[in-house]
């Protein structure tokens, strides 16, 4: 009760600078180690992790109506703040499920939280790039679009090269495991994806039949 | 208690119904919108409303508007071709000459019969397309016949030869189009003889489909639709000798296109990286689902061509940078609605247009409205490269409507180039024109770097040494020899 009543500013300061930029940072040098050491030494915070994710959805919203006007033709005014960020949000549940089902059936030995926290350190690289993007694009003409090319490029490549890694170590596979588990996760996500959409498309079905009954009892009784 | 439970499940049923009623859009009426952009069409103000629908009542000397087909405008006549006989007007629709019977070259006396395309040159020769009779006839401006051509010579056909429109060109060449004939516009020399086919259409077959027809059987096959290069529908050279023709397909990216004397097309892409096409949002499914069937096209003497979609009954028009201005028209019984337009031609300098519908038997002059006007008279002075008189026409424009791209754009521009990079901005990015906009942004960063980066660099500078000082100064005072305590 009394811990939880005294916050400790400094402590706080620290931690997050502990979790959100130091460790990551000890991530992107030596990622094998890094990633092991969040399975095996309980390295990593998985608070941390949430708030990447949160930031990522963020940016995902600054970037659609806040990225320059040379290097965007998203038209704000017709955006959807909340489906922006579900679907970051979307697309990050899909593919740690996705990958977690694979690896249940593969004999990977991660965990969802471990495959969540790749997953976001994995984006880190990406996170700082995007931010940098955002902020260079108000700065740049056009002529010196291929620098911010160049940056999102970085990010994606880190996004693959920290995404692989950290996969092989937490499910303890080997490379060609490793690219076999990730093509059965794009096979896995197809499939969730497909299930989804024939729900929804059933249940839209189902929708409309229950209207034109009732609108059919309208007709005929009223 | 059952009549309240009834009216319960009345409200809750209709509620139900409210929610999932679908939002219904008036097709009908006139249509007037823009193209903005991929999000689709923007209201615009009316750009053309009706003066006066002409039937063959309000026209003194014609019996009948039957089976029209056609129109020219030339040196201040309209030549309208109607089932029997090829009618002159003038701009106040007073009948100057019906051309109905003609002498043949061989003396026997010979009526005009279903004439499709006519055109006329500057000194007044009047080409008439027959296809029924399978030729063209040449009239001389008091209307004597001058040339029969039946099928041009060289010109080797397995179907009947139909000319269905021809244009003809300064040096008397002639451009016809015919029915059944895939490989493109006939050109055909002063004396009938064929040159060659003008641009031509090539067929793209993906290899997919190139697949299919390989493992397909021969019956299968037959089955199949052919893969026939497009068909021209209609055609209008300009002033300069460029021929805009459209393309009545569905299959093309570009149904509409502007061809050199090579028969290349060279029409451009707006800046906005769309072709003209009519449409450029329309729905799939329905009644008049799909891209616009475009069936007549005419152009103007500073570079505007509008172009007739008998799909909706639209016309659209666009300038010479295919950027599309204004649209109106619609299906529809109403003045200003059309049921089966044939034939859109402008009026002369008075940017009137002409719009004959076949069902109807009437021809409908429409008159541009202030918006339209003011956007002709800036398309006018840019194609004469008068910019800066142009850009007064289009700031009334864009007070007309705010949604008005092209208007944007080019005030945008003309502020760039004029050095007022801030107000350029402000237009350009309205309407993500990023190429300009990028430019302009280049020429204020500038301008800011220069005002700022000085009074930065001092700050910067100032802001180091004191650092520095307070440093040295703490150190001072920590490692100091008691004074301080003192």
């Amino acid at each position: 009760m009394q811990k939880a009543s005294s916050f400790d500013l400094k402590k706080w300061w620290k931690s997050v600078l502990d979790e959100g930029i130091r460790f990551p940072l000890y991530m992107m040098g030596k990622p094998f180690k890094a990633f092991s050491d969040i399975k095996y030494e309980n390295k990593g915070s998985l608070p941390a992790c949430i708030t990447f994710l949160f930031i990522l959805m963020l940016l995902s919203v600054l970037c659609q109506s806040y990225t320059g006007a040379i290097f965007t033709k998203i038209d704000p005014r017709y955006m959807n703040i909340w489906m922006t960020m579900a679907g970051v949000l979307i697309q990050t549940v899909l593919l740690c499920v996705a990958n977690w089902s694979v690896s249940v059936l593969t004999n990977g030995s991660g965990s969802f939280k471990e495959i969540f926290m790749v997953a976001m350190y994995a984006q880190y690289p990406y996170m700082w790039l995007r931010a940098l993007y955002l902020v260079l694009s108000h700065v740049l003409s056009l002529e010196e679009a291929p620098l911010l090319n160049f940056c999102m490029s970085l990010a994606i490549i880190g996004i693959v090269f920290y995404g692989f890694i950290g996969l092989v170590s937490v499910h303890g596979y080997g490379f060609f495991q490793g690219i076999a588990s990730v093509i059965f996760t794009v096979i896995a996500l197809v499939i969730i994806i497909f299930v989804i959409l024939m729900l929804v498309s059933m249940g839209s079905e189902l929708v409309s039949f229950v209207q034109t009954v009732g609108r059919e009892i309208v007709l005929h009784y009223f | 208690m059952r009549k309240k439970i009834k009216k319960y499940l009345l409200c809750l049923l209709t509620g139900l119904m409210a929610l999932a009623a679908p939002l219904t859009v008036s097709a009908e009426g006139t249509s007037n919108y823009t193209v903005t952009s991929v999000y689709g069409n923007k209201k615009a103000p009316v750009a053309y409303e009706v003066e006066k629908v002409y039937h063959s009542t309000d026209i003194e000397g014609v019996d009948n508007l039957d089976s029209l087909t056609s129109m020219f405008v030339r040196n201040d006549l309209i030549y309208v071709a109607t089932g029997q006989a090829i009618l002159v007007l003038d701009f106040d629709f007073n009948l100057k000459h019906v051309l109905s019977s003609y002498k043949d070259v061989n003396g026997s006396d010979a009526s005009i019969s279903n004439p499709a395309g006519i055109y006329v040159t500057e000194e007044g020769t009047l080409y008439v397309c027959e296809p029924d009779k399978s030729h063209v006839l040449i009239f001389d401006r008091d209307y004597n016949l001058l040339q029969n051509y039946g099928m041009p010579e060289g010109l080797d056909l397995s179907v009947a030869y139909k000319p269905t429109q021809i244009v003809v060109d300064s040096l008397d060449r002639m451009y016809i189009i015919a029915t059944n004939i895939y490989e493109g516009i006939l050109e055909v020399s002063s004396d009938n003889k064929f040159q060659r086919y003008f641009g031509t259409t090539t067929i793209s077959v993906s290899p997919i489909d190139l697949f299919f027809r390989m493992i397909a059987s021969e019956e299968q096959r037959s089955g199949q639709s052919l893969l026939l290069p497009t068909e021209y529908t209609s055609m209008t050279i300009s002033d300069r000798g460029f021929i805009y023709s459209t393309i009545r397909s569905t299959e093309v990216e570009n149904p509409i296109r502007l061809l050199n004397v090579n028969g290349d097309d060279i029409m451009p892409e707006n800046w906005q990286g769309m072709e003209p096409q009519g449409d450029v949002n329309y729905t799939l499914v329905g009644e008049a689902a799909g891209p616009s069937s475009l069936s007549y096209i005419d152009c103007n003497d500073y570079g505007m061509y509008m172009v007739l979609d008998v799909l909706r009954n639209r016309i659209f028009t666009y300038d010479q940078s295919s950027n599309i201005l204004f649209v109106f028209g619609g299906s529809g019984d109403k003045d200003g609605c059309f049921r089966t337009p044939v034939s859109v031609r402008w009026m002369g300098e008075s940017n009137k247009v002409l719009v004959a519908d076949s069902l109807s038997r009437s021809i409908t002059v429409m008159r541009p409205t202030n918006y339209a006007a003011a956007i002709f008279e800036a398309v006018k002075l840019e194609a004469e490269g008068d910019r800066e008189s142009a850009v007064e026409y289009w700031r009334q424009a864009l007070a007309m409507n705010n949604n008005c791209t092209v208007a944007k754009d080019a005030i945008g521009r003309e502020l760039y180039w004029e050095g007022d990079y801030k107000g350029a901005e402000r237009y350009l990015k309205d309407i993500y024109r990023t190429d300009y906009y990028s430019m302009a942004f280049e020429k204020t960063r500038e301008e800011f770097i220069r005002a700022y980066a000085p009074a930065g660099v001092v700050i910067l500078a100032v802001l180091i040494v004191a650092v520095k000082v307070l440093r040295r100064v703490r150190s001072n005072r920590k490692g100091g020899n008691g004074y301080a305590k003192g």
